[in-house]
């Protein structure tokens, strides 16, 4: 290998620009590449930006007076857009879907993992059940302007879907347990969840890990080093 | 009188067979598990990509595995970890045998609204849509009528037809609340059982939908 895919948190934040769409990882926070999130929101130039991510993290808690996970960069006000299947936990969001400076797509939460994953393979779309018979998620409803994207649907079988779109990045970042020098990724406990997807649907991409080792056994990798392109090192301990 | 929330979780219980896979929306769902009799061990699955979840455990909290609502929990032994593709794979692909989960409003064709107030609030959906769509046995826990907190008022919370946003269209197979068991059937909502604390002229005023009512048991409170 010429070239080591190892960068510092710092670098990794470097990548992302305004206007960009952020795929990112985490369940509630879990999973999510915190150290990169806070080099991220030193950059007070960095705004306009799409989130993707289950949910909007934490926002001001006492638990964590500056947010946790996606939370602190909506604290930052870095996003004019968010794609989520929760947003009840961070009350940042409904503060910013007031003033009027942020809308939200709600996705619920296993088509957002298909979009992702169709993104990522190469697929169209994805045809599911789930979201038959909901309104807001049948026409693609944004909220607060209720601008809709009607989603086509089918009928195969007898049976309702709806032809869910890909949703692709221009960056990804999330973490996860080691990684070897190939970027090959093993992640612990859960979180996995929507990393394990987001490091196929974006052409820059990022792992956050506890361990940097030199290769791991093949049977036991979850991502193949092929799709990550930066690895960053936690440097703080838990 | 019993508290309503331990009638509904002791009888939502015994929907539950030994080794069910289960999943448990969060509140009063999540109460379901204490009451299982002894010889029925279930498979937890939560959404976040694992089954086998396990409860906190004091001194040893992982942030690496946590539950759908983001606190520490375990992983059991025979459980496994995965992405939330295959998390809700295994929820839409119909491997679930029961989903329990809380209701705003359920309709007597089995329409379920759990997850918007509009105007009010909006949490999102999460995962409820997949579940409700893929689990093989839908059933909704909740308190047999709303009380507005300001006001007092009470209102049904089982109606002819949902009137908030729906979670999904007919997907749900049973209710139980503290006032009794309704099934959903192609006949309409049938009252299995009922709690004897009540008349059934009481639990008929209590829900907008009209029960069917022929001979119901008595439900064990």
């Amino acid at each position: 290998m010429s070239s080591s895919k190892v960068i510092s948190a710092s670098d990794a934040a470097k990548l992302f620009k305004s206007g960009m769409t952020f795929l990112c990882g985490g369940f509630v926070g879990c999973g999510a590449a915190h150290e990169v999130i806070d080099e991220l929101i030193k950059r007070d130039d960095l705004k306009d930006m799409t989130l993707v991510c289950n949910d909007g993290g934490f926002g001001h808690t006492e638990e964590y007076p500056d947010g946790y996970g996606s939370g602190k960069m909506i604290i930052k006000k870095q996003f004019k857009h968010i794609i989520a299947s929760h947003i009840g936990i961070n009350k940042e969001i409904k503060n910013q879907m007031d003033e009027g400076t942020l809308t939200v797509e709600l996705v619920p939460q296993g088509s957002l993992a298909e979009r992702l994953r169709a993104a990522g393979f190469g697929l169209g779309g994805v045809i599911t059940p789930t979201g038959i018979g909901s309104t807001l998620v049948e026409n693609g409803t944004i909220l607060p302007t209720n601008e809709e994207h009607k989603k086509q649907k089918l009928n195969i079988n007898g049976k309702e879907y709806l032809l869910e779109l890909p949703i692709p990045g221009d960056i990804a970042a999330c973490s996860a347990k080691r990684a070897d020098k190939f970027g090959n990724v093993q992640f612990h406990g859960t979180t996995r969840n929507f990393g394990d997807l987001m490091l196929y649907a974006a052409p820059i991409t990022i792992v956050e890990v506890e361990e940097l080792v030199d290769c791991l056994d093949p049977d036991l990798v979850h991502v193949p080093g092929v799709v990550v392109k930066h690895i960053v090192v936690k440097q703080k301990k838990k | 009188m019993g508290n309503a929330k331990e009638i509904i979780a002791k009888r939502a219980a015994k929907e539950l067979h030994d080794g069910d896979v289960v999943n448990l929306g969060i509140g009063l769902p999540t109460m379901v598990t204490s009451y299982l009799d002894p010889s029925v061990t279930v498979i937890v699955q939560s959404e976040n990509g694992y089954t086998g979840m396990g409860p906190k455990i004091e001194g040893k909290e992982s942030w690496d595995i946590i539950d759908a609502g983001g606190w520490p929990a375990s992983i059991k032994e025979g459980g496994a970890f995965f992405n939330s593709a295959t998390s809700f794979g295994i929820i839409r692909g119909g491997h679930v045998d029961a989903s329990i989960l809380g209701g705003l409003e359920v309709d007597e064709e089995g329409s379920i609204a759990n997850w918007i107030v509009p105007g009010k609030s909006i949490p999102g959906m999460g995962g409820a849509m997949d579940l409700v769509v893929g689990a093989k046995n839908v059933i909704v826990t909740m308190e047999h009528m709303s009380t507005n907190k300001k006001t007092g008022e009470k209102k049904p919370k089982i109606l002819k037809k949902c009137t908030l946003p729906l979670t999904a269209l007919k997907q749900v197979n049973m209710i139980i609340t503290e006032m009794g068991v309704m099934r959903v059937t192609d006949k309409g909502l049938v009252l299995e059982e009922y709690n004897p604390e009540y008349t059934l002229d009481e639990i008929q005023a209590a829900t907008e939908a009209k029960l069917i009512i022929n001979n119901p048991k008595k439900m064990e409170i």
